[in-house]
């Protein structure tokens, strides 16, 4: 078969296709012959090795096909080859343009910034939430230790008039003091849990936030 | 192997070897049979599908009297020979589990 008569073979074969797609192929496949021919073939050999126009003829059909699910195509090859989190949504983006985005995403802020503002909120209402716990132990704390100090000094006063109220009075500052050592105790742990807590989460947003950004993938 | 897959790895083949210099239909080809069967048919439509995903742009140069196709690797198609690369090293550590689990399965 000539070079001529290949290009006329595939042609009728792929009439389906819009025109300049059509042409594209063609073009593809006569410079694979061009540059055999240039490497030593004959046009013979060279049309001859491409194999079945019929074979050559469906790929390039299936394919276009395939382009109008391009972006499913995509999502189904990642997700198959990558089992990590976010996988797809990277290679989605990344088959967008530029511009599309921006006007996606400036057609649905109505709907994001709440979102966002949202989520927003619920961290800011509980980082406040544990702030105040937070107080509120410190709160807890001073006051055990006010009553302690105040109750162990007045209740010698006490006990110069009634021996026996005086005795019971002690004895309730010093259980104060006792709740406020335990107390002292089970705050600092606490708060140690919080900042470890904390920190792990910070580095686990920054991390997801480096691999959305197509750094690298964990 | 499952097509699908070979699709992919094909792909990021392709643009391995754009990533050393932009280069035409015939040479990749030639380039990538070193180490893989790839065939004519089997690389239009990942050329096509590499262009579509803006992994790679194209231009022509002027070579003995006919217009030569050159394809040239764009940030995107960097970033995909990279993520395969990050994805395969995620893949490698599960095949090792499997392989694992398949010897104590055995003992």
């Amino acid at each position: 078969m000539t070079k001529a008569e290949f290009i006329r073979n595939l042609s009728s074969l792929i009439e389906a296709l819009p025109q300049g797609e059509k042409q594209k192929a063609i073009d593809f496949y006569c410079e694979i012959i061009d540059d055999r021919m240039e490497n030593g073939k004959t046009e013979e050999e060279a049309v001859a090795e491409l194999g079945s126009i019929l074979a050559i003829s469906q790929k390039i059909l299936a394919e276009s096909g395939q382009n109008a699910n391009y972006n499913n195509y995509y999502k189904s090859s990642q997700s198959y080859a990558a089992p990590s989190h976010g996988g797809w949504t990277k290679d989605w983006f990344g088959g967008l343009s530029k511009g599309w985005l921006i006007v996606i995403l400036v057609l649905t802020s109505p709907i994001w910034i709440g979102l966002v503002a949202g989520v927003v909120g619920i961290i800011i209402g509980l980082l406040g939430a544990v702030l105040g716990i937070v107080v509120s132990l410190f709160a807890a704390v001073f006051a055990l230790a006010v009553a302690c100090l105040v109750g162990f000094i007045s209740s010698f006063i006490v006990m110069s008039t009634n021996p026996i109220g005086g005795f019971a009075q002690l004895g309730a500052s010093l259980l104060c003091g006792g709740l406020c050592i335990l107390l002292c105790i089970g705050s600092v742990s606490l708060i140690k849990l919080l900042v470890k807590g904390f920190r792990s989460g910070y580095q686990s947003v920054k991390n997801k936030i480096h691999r959305k950004g197509g750094v690298a993938v964990g | 192997m499952d097509t699908q897959m070979k699709k992919g790895i094909l792909e990021v083949c392709v643009l391995a070897v754009l990533k050393k210099q932009d280069s035409y239909g015939y040479k990749i080809i030639g380039d990538i049979s070193n180490f893989i069967p790839i065939s004519e048919s089997t690389l239009y439509p990942i050329l096509k599908r590499l262009e579509t995903g803006n992994c790679l742009t194209t231009y022509s140069i002027a070579h003995n009297g006919r217009l030569r196709k050159y394809y040239k690797i764009t940030p995107v198609g960097l970033r995909r020979i990279k993520d395969f690369l990050d994805d395969w090293r995620e893949i490698m550590d599960i095949y090792q589990f499997i392989l694992q689990e398949e010897k104590d399965d055995e003992s």
